[in-house]
């Protein structure tokens, strides 16, 4: 059973109130039965006294009676007359006295007739003496009547003593064995008493002794692993501040490069949005080229339609050509039939011939042209499919142009949107590492905070550390407050 | 296909715009003057002529000495035939075939008003086709009993030849040819025999068909 320091004092105490009541309880106890027990007394030695009254009141009556049958003068009546009185109230002061006692009681019934009887035959005889004389008084008398009552009287107020005497006997035992016992209780009672509260005290001394010695030695141990935790977080704060330091150098390069990549990031984003506007440009111009590209297109189609129109006209031209030299080769059979016919004409015929000679050169010169102009109307009708073949490869180039400038108007639509989003993106960069130096800066004011901390942290080191000297102090001091065992 | 594109265009000269406009407005003025020649023009026409006729007449030789011949291209072979058998020429237009004739005989064709049969010398020479050519001449030959046409190419024209020129066989020249040849001039024209032609059964059809 583990009981508490607290407890075990209380118990103690209440072990010693304990042992403190029932000392003073037996003591009042017997006290008070002594108390009772000397009342008691007084209250028999009362009733003894009535008793004796009784006795010497009827005797005195006896005497007055007497006394008054001797001399017959009423002088002697007196004590008669007294002690009828006194023996009543007696009586009655005796039965108050008795009133817890029946056997004293039925001794009172029995001893009241009889003192009634006494009085009665006292009267009778001082009646006698007065009236009929002095020897009629002593007839009486002699009778033995009233000593005989006397008798009686004195032997029931005898065993009432004795009864009395007895009780009395019988009280004063008790009160010695009362007596006895209080003394006993204060002799023997005491001492065990103060034997039970050394050994009870002896036993929470040592075992507190004993808790307390375990205590201090816990105490002394565990200031002793405070000190050197103590000195620990000493050089755990050193290195924190250390460190706190070094990345607070390190927070303010982090800084400086969020600062840089920002202005990197802005210079991106102007870039990219001077980009944008060039590839819009570019954009325009490719749109620009496309019209001019079709416009170069309207232009080949008339161009070749004006090539074939001239081609058409050369065609009929050399329709015409062919009409000539058909009319050359008429006008050549026609000269040779003329020279035919001037050579049967024989000499007269001569100067025809001639005539007819010439012509046949007219028309050898026409035929001659014709084949010229026929040769360049072919050089022309090549010289027209080969423009017309130029503007059908330039308008296929025209359309190439055309499908290539809207590859790279695409192209320039996509680049655009690419630098758009790059544009974006770099506004984002810098805007994250704008987040980036407000956290730094929020890095930087926890670092000190921490670096504070950290000072604190020593300050508060030293004071717990002075704490566990004074704990360790404290923890000797008890140790020698406790003593014994101290080294 | 950029890459040479751009070449091209480097290598090629610009177009001078202004330059072709000119050209093309000289041409033109140029066109416009061909049917109003110049003073120049027409006075330097007028002095070659005048020289043309100027000139000395050619001492005429006698009539034995040479022959006038009618010279003609025949299957890019030029050929002459004695224009004293030449009624004329005229172009061939509406030959009409003849069923039942030899191959030769290419058909029918009226000539100013007459009918003549047309003959084909190249078959009748058995010549070997080298190509097809115009045929779109008729010679008409004439003797005092015999009319027919003979086609031809083209008409070389009227010309004299000195009989001392003619060159009478050539060995090159065989076979059916041979028999209808006056002879071969240096120039190598071939000369026909026209009085045979005219005169020769071979070309009297007579061909009857059956049934």
């Amino acid at each position: 059973m583990k009981w508490s320091i607290g407890t075990k004092i209380g118990a103690g105490y209440a072990l010693a109130l304990m042992i403190l009541v029932i000392l003073g309880a037996v003591s009042y106890r017997n006290t008070t039965g002594l108390i009772e027990a000397a009342q008691m007394k007084a209250h028999t030695y009362q009733v003894l006294e009535n008793l004796a009254r009784v006795l010497s009141t009827l005797t005195d009556a006896e005497t007055g009676q007497r006394g008054y049958i001797i001399v017959g003068e009423d002088r002697y009546l007196e004590p008669y007359q007294t002690g009828t009185l006194v023996v009543n109230q007696t009586i009655q002061n005796l039965r108050k006295l008795t009133a817890d006692n029946p056997n004293q009681q039925q001794r009172l019934d029995a001893l009241e007739p009889l003192i009634a009887a006494k009085l009665t035959e006292l009267k009778e005889t001082i009646d006698l003496r007065k009236s009929k004389g002095f020897e009629a008084a002593l007839q009486v008398v002699r009778t033995d009547k009233g000593k005989k009552a006397m008798d009686d009287i004195r032997k029931i107020t005898a065993e009432m003593g004795n009864e009395e005497r007895m009780l009395l006997e019988q009280r004063s035992k008790e009160m010695a064995a009362s007596s006895n016992t209080t003394i006993s209780v204060i002799v023997y009672g005491i001492p065990l008493a103060i034997a039970v509260l050394i050994l009870f005290g002896l036993w929470i001394i040592r075992t507190l002794t004993r808790q307390l010695r375990a205590s201090v030695d816990q105490l002394s141990t565990s200031s002793a692993e405070i000190l050197a935790t103590t000195t620990q977080v000493a050089s755990g704060a050193a290195e924190t501040a250390t460190a706190v330091s070094e990345t607070t150098a390190t927070v303010e390069e982090v800084k400086q490069t969020a600062q840089l990549s920002s202005q990197k990031a802005r210079s991106v984003s102007d870039s990219a949005q001077k980009a944008s506007q060039v590839s819009q440009n570019g954009r325009k111009s490719v749109e620009e080229a496309m019209q001019g590209m079709q416009r170069i297109q309207e232009q080949m189609e008339s161009i070749a339609e004006s090539i074939v129109r001239l081609s058409e006209q050369s065609q009929s031209i050399g329709e015409i050509i062919a009409t000539v030299n058909d009319l050359a080769e008429q006008s050549n059979l026609l000269a040779v039939n003329a020279a035919i016919e001037a050579n049967k004409a024989g000499e007269q015929g001569k100067g025809f011939a001639v005539v007819a000679q010439e012509v046949k050169s007219l028309a050898e010169q026409s035929k001659q042209a014709t084949s010229q102009v026929r040769t360049i109307l072919g050089d022309i009708q090549r010289a027209t499919s080969a423009a017309v073949l130029a503007t059908e490869q330039g308008n296929k180039a025209v359309q190439a142009g055309v499908k290539q400038t809207t590859e790279t108007g695409e192209a320039i639509r996509l680049l655009a949107d690419s630098i758009v989003e790059a544009a974006q993106a770099a506004t984002q960069i810098a805007a994250s590492s704008q987040q980036q130096m407000v956290g730094m800066d929020q890095v930087a004011l926890a670092m000190e905070s921490i670096k504070q901390a950290s000072v604190q942290n020593v300050s508060g080191t030293k004071q717990a550390e002075v704490a566990a000297q004074s704990l360790h102090e404290l923890g000797q001091k008890l140790s020698d407050m406790i003593g014994g065992r101290s080294a | 296909m950029s890459a040479p594109k751009t070449t091209l265009q480097k290598t090629k000269k610009e177009i001078d715009w202004r330059e072709l406009e000119r050209r093309m407005e000289a041409s033109r003025v140029a066109v416009e003057r061909i049917w109003a020649p110049t003073a120049e023009d027409t006075r330097r026409i007028l002095r070659e002529r005048a020289r043309a006729l100027a000139r000395e007449a050619v001492p005429a030789e006698t009539a034995d000495a040479s022959i006038e011949v009618i010279e003609f291209l025949l299957a890019h072979e030029r050929y002459a035939i004695a224009s004293e058998y030449v009624r004329g020429v005229d172009p061939l237009e509406d030959l009409t075939p003849l069923p039942c004739t030899p191959p030769f005989v290419l058909g029918i064709v009226n000539v100013r008003g007459e009918i003549l049969s047309v003959i084909d010398l190249k078959k009748f020479f058995d010549l070997p086709e080298k190509g097809l050519t115009d045929l779109n001449k008729v010679i008409v030959l004439e003797s005092a009993n015999m009319v027919f046409g003979i086609v031809a190419d083209a008409i070389s024209g009227v010309r004299r030849i000195l009989r001392a020129d003619i060159q009478l066989s050539l060995p090159t020249l065989t076979g059916i040819r041979e028999d209808y040849l006056l002879g071969v001039t240096a120039e190598r024209v071939v000369i026909l025999d026209a009085e045979k032609l005219l005169t020769d059964g071979k070309l009297i059809v007579q061909e009857q068909v059956g049934g």
